[in-house]
């Protein structure tokens, strides 16, 4: 076979790989004949392989362990032998990236690789094989903890230990009162970007409803939040048309606050406590728990199922299956290809942001900080992990400003004074970003902006310095220019200028071999340093005068004290200073 | 049911989910670099939240990422880190009442309290400091002066100085030094402006005198500050301490000092045990209204000599080069030998017999030479070199230079500046931190 030949051979194997994004067979056997026909590419042939297991996006990366499979099975040796060296470490990063329903798939190959070759061996290394196998008795281990047969499942679906009378019609009757309310209010405030999610939200939970057939503990839950959703919005509702009845009819007798619970009621059919947490400061539950929505999340949407098994297992109503094995593995992943086809619940993130928001409002209102005079620095009440005044107020610190900075974590509030410090502050980092980004042009270069540590104030300075001046959001981006230096020093250091001056540089000329320059002035020498934008190699702080290199530091001090004739250092004064490169040193 | 989840998406991007009231722990040692993004939920590094979505990078410092609500981050770092997830609610739940009982202090007075923070290392102090002040800035625009009085550290400055700065905005968390002070551009959070006072020797024993000089001097500018500043003072003042085995604990004379000299009103106590905090309200029961003990939290990683040099050596380099975020360029300055005027602080062990005789707080003058300058952090003052050196005791410090070279034969030295300048025409005192680059 000629060298031309075999790099035919390579190229074609090659392309022919590339091909394989989706799971062909005949692609498969055209790559397995070459690899039959070319033995001695066997080498080349793993690497392309190996390499496109790496490379090659998760989903395509079943199908080139498929090629894999098939080459070995058939053509044998020396391919197994190559392939058994990284074998493991390819299986399981594989394996990491892959949905489920891949990963079943993944462990049924490796299930054909355990049973024995008619000469009585294993087709890959032992040592391989068995890490690979201990790498998914671990994993299945993970799985366990969240994945029940399918049989169990249906099985509690019947006789749900909740054992409650909610069902997913009253659920969606909750659902649809709530969205109209919600609807309503988005009528008067069209712009509410949280209202419209809540709106799309309700949406999509009722879908959701209708479509799976859910555990009664999570309808339970489901329904819980709905009620304190409903209480909320009631409760404002209420006062709102409380704020606008006022006015108009004196006397009108309000509802009384217990009549809240007849609400309650209505919506949610006699099996929950009439005592909707909207009353007392320090009534009803503080901190918004969010079993509901971990059962929501998307990565782990098998979570829901997990404390529901967890109850079974105490009660030894679940089949505890045998030591983990390889075997049965693949079973217990099945029932987790039904739930990957249903429709995706919005983001576990964002209605954590939603509910979280809704409920620190709840939480925080009316709530007075100075009128608590619980609030003592004594160790009686700091000493106390869940003093119910703290779990109330804690919400200031975070989802009582529900909008939050996406580029530093600052939070803003509603009011609209908050509104306007917002925006102010967004625009703050607008502008500081551009400045930091941005490309500072001057009349001979243009290059990025660099900045140093300015000095210190000493005591006087600081003590009559207003934070004003750093954190005013109309001030161009921080103190740079009013930034005070200190005092003596202040006329010939101005900071600005001499940032100027060092960002002056000169593109290193092809003669000078050394790449460096020596500056007359303060005969230092000075190497060139690669500058990555510009991708020259540049001495920095430099200036060209005829065919003398200055520091451009020193060739405007030099030429500064020059120009006001004071006493010029010894140094300074057998050069010809150019006054006019010194202008342009300061624009 | 809540459980740690730890899975592996690749080699180095790792995922860690963590449960509401969890703090996610990590030294990261110096050299290597972790990042860090929260994918979602709210976490908060020592009381300053997180932005959601956008990459945090630490460089040779420890990290305590807390988990506010259920929150998943994403992270990796080349070196292999051992992360500690512990369950830490209690501890957040008594720095948040505090946190409302300092709040309400400042609401119910227009002198704000006056918290001094005491305990031994790895209690938590700087922690608790840190938190206390950003939780501060978070309910309404309160600028609380945060003080550090343990020379061991760098607060917006370097180690061998103590500092006060009012905190007018989010700390910066992935600085080692809380923070940039003021620079000449933009930078990605907003500047602090701090007061520095140089105390410059590593311990403080070596020169008690001086230390409790120095504290005086901070202070009295602290005072003149919350005079001329109503929201400053309003805020009011958190101190952080060095650890007790630094102070003299018998007289309490260091912490009486502090208490004198910055008019404390309460303190707060990190300590397992109530033995200390009894002790304390038994000797300043007279000036101090309110005692508190905090236990230290269960998450500490505990500093030892290798890693607080290591830290300090990360501040030195923050404070001349900046972060990855915020670069700064330093400016090295050649000079002649008699363009310096340095001073030395004193140092009791240098002093036999006589020690009693000798005022600990003059400065010596020091001769400008390779064997006392070479590879040294020089604090610069504000007086002039001209000026008559007693004036040294009140100096401040308008910043540091480090002696990158010097040669003795040539009498010519390089000094690195933090500021494009030539060498400024002022007293310089050398500290007892070396840096080689
Ligand atoms: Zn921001
Ligand atoms: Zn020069």
């Amino acid at each position: 076979m000629s060298s031309e030949d075999g790099s035919n051979a390579l190229e074609e194997f090659k392309t022919t790989l590339d091909g394989l994004t989706f799971n062909s067979r005949p692609i498969i056997t055209t790559l397995t004949q070459l690899a039959e026909e070319h033995m001695s590419l066997a080498q080349e042939f793993v690497g392309l392989i190996e390499n496109r297991l790496e490379k090659c996006v998760p989903s395509q990366k079943l199908f080139t362990f498929y090629v894999m499979d098939s080459i070995c099975k058939n053509a044998g040796s020396p391919y197994t032998i190559y392939f058994s060296k990284n074998l493991h470490k390819l299986f399981r990063k594989t394996y990491l990236l892959v949905d489920n329903q891949t990963r079943t798939k993944m462990i049924s190959m490796f299930k054909t690789w355990m049973v024995p070759l008619p000469a009585g061996d294993l087709m890959f290394d032992h040592s391989s094989l068995n890490s690979i196998e201990n790498f998914l008795i671990k994993a299945s281990a993970l799985h366990q903890k969240s994945a029940t047969p399918p049989a169990i499942q249906q099985h509690t679906a019947h006789n749900g230990p909740a054992g409650s009378n909610i069902t997913v019609k009253s659920l969606l009757s909750d659902i649809d009162k709530l969205a109209l309310i919600t609807q309503s209010k988005l009528v008067s405030t069209p712009d509410d970007a949280k209202l419209q999610a809540k709106v799309a939200i309700l949406k999509q939970l009722r879908q959701e409803l209708q479509k799976e057939r859910l555990a009664p503990e999570f309808l339970s839950q489901v329904h819980q939040q709905l009620k304190q959703i409903f209480a909320q919005e009631h409760q404002q509702q209420q006062q709102q048309q409380q704020q606008q009845q006022l006015p108009l009819q004196n006397n009108s007798q309000f509802l009384p606050p217990s009549s809240q619970g007849s609400v309650n009621n209505d919506m949610s059919r006699g099996s929950l406590q009439a005592n909707g947490n909207n009353g007392s400061m320090f009534g009803g539950s503080l901190q918004f728990n969010a079993p509901f929505l971990n059962q929501l999340t998307n990565s782990n949407r098998l979570n829901k199922l997990s404390s529901l098994v967890n109850m079974l297992r105490e009660k030894e109503l679940l089949h505890e299956p045998g030591e983990a094995s390889i075997t049965t593995l693949a079973a217990k992943l099945e029932p987790e290809f039904d739930s990957s086809k249903t429709v995706q619940l919005p983001s576990y993130s964002l209605l954590q942001d939603i509910l979280g928001d809704l409920e620190a409002q709840r939480q925080t209102q009316n709530l007075d900080i100075l009128n608590a005079s619980v609030l003592q620095l004594s160790q009686q009440f700091v000493l106390n992990d869940n003093h119910p005044i703290t779990e109330k107020l804690v919400h200031f610190l975070y989802r009582a400003k529900p909008n939050k900075c996406s580029i530093c974590g600052k939070r803003f509030g509603n009011t609209l004074e908050e509104k306007e410090l917002e925006i102010q502050h967004l625009d703050w980092h607008f502008r500081v970003n551009k400045k930091i980004k941005g490309i500072q042009s001057n009349t001979t270069t243009s290059t990025k902006v660099i900045q140093s540590r300015n000095w210190y104030l000493d005591e006087n300075q600081w003590a009559d310095f207003k934070e004003e001046d750093i954190i005013a959001t109309d001030i161009d981006t921080g103190a740079a220019e009013q930034q005070p230096t200190f005092a003596n020093n202040r006329e010939d250091s101005t900071d600005a200028i001499y940032t100027k001056l060092r960002n002056k540089y000169i593109v290193v000329p092809d003669y000078a071999t050394d790449m460096k320059f020596q500056c007359p002035i303060c005969t230092e020498s000075t190497y060139g340093k690669y500058d990555e934008d510009l991708g020259e190699w540049i001495w920095s702080n430099c200036v060209q005068v005829g065919d003398k290199f200055f520091h451009a530091t020193c060739y405007y001090e030099a030429a500064k004290s020059q120009q006001s004739n004071t006493s010029s250092s010894p140094s300074f004064q057998n050069l010809q200073l150019d006054l006019g490169i010194f202008n342009e040193l300061l624009q | 049911m809540e459980f740690v989840e730890f899975s592996e998406v690749s080699e180095t991007t790792k995922t860690s989910s963590l449960p509401q009231g969890h703090e996610w722990t990590v030294q990261v040692p110096a050299g290597s670099k972790l990042t860090v993004i929260v994918k979602y939920g709210i976490a908060e590094i020592l009381g300053t939240e997180l932005a959601n979505d956008v990459p945090y990078t630490f460089q040779g410092v420890i990290v305590n990422i807390y988990a506010i609500e259920r929150s998943m981050i994403e992270w990796k770092c080349l070196e292999e880190l051992e992360p500690k997830v512990s369950e830490n609610k209690s501890y957040h739940a008594y720095i948040y009442n505090l946190n409302f009982a300092l709040e309400r202090l400042r609401l119910s007075s227009f002198n704000g309290p006056r918290v001094l923070i005491v305990g031994n290392a790895s209690t938590g102090k700087s922690s608790l400091a840190q938190m206390l002040c950003s939780y501060a800035l978070k309910i309404r625009h309160y600028q609380p002066l945060l003080v550090n009085l343990n020379p061991q550290d760098g607060v917006f400055s370097l180690p061998g100085s103590i500092t006060a700065t009012p905190i007018s905005e989010l700390l910066d968390v992935e600085s080692s030094i809380w923070g940039q002070s003021i620079t000449t551009g933009a930078t990605k959070l907003h500047n602090k402006q701090p007061l520095v006072k140089n105390y410059g020797l590593e311990n403080i024993r070596d020169n008690r005198p001086l230390y409790l000089s120095t504290i005086t001097q901070l202070a009295s500018g602290v005072q003149q500050r919350l005079k001329n500043d109503p929201i400053v003072r309003r805020s009011g003042v958190i101190i952080d301490t060095p650890k007790l085995s630094h102070l003299d604990t018998e007289d309490w004379s260091e912490v009486g000092h502090m208490i004198e000299q910055f008019d404390i009103n309460a303190i707060v106590v990190c300590a397992e045990s109530d033995d200390l905090a009894i002790e304390l309200s038994e000797v300043f029961r007279t000036k101090i209204g309110s005692i508190v003990r905090i236990p230290p939290p269960g998450s500490i990683i505990a500093i030892d000599d290798i890693m607080r040099r290591a830290l300090q050596r990360v501040q030195i380099r923050e404070y001349f080069y900046g972060t990855t975020e915020t670069v700064l360029s330093p400016y090295t300055m050649g000079a002649g030998f008699e363009e310096l005027t340095v001073f030395r602080p004193r140092n009791i062990s240098e002093y036999g017999e006589d020690k009693k005789d000798v005022d600990l707080t003059v400065f010596d003058k020091i001769e400008v030479n390779s064997s006392n300058l070479q590879h040294a952090i020089i604090a610069i003052t504000n007086i002039s070199r001209k000026e008559s050196q007693d004036k040294l005791n009140t100096a401040s410090i308008i910043g540091y230079g480090l002696i990158t070279e010097v040669n003795d034969s040539k009498k010519k030295l390089r000094v690195l500046l933090p500021v494009p300048s030539r060498i400024p025409d002022r007293a310089m005192i050398l500290t007892e931190y070396r840096y080689l680059e």
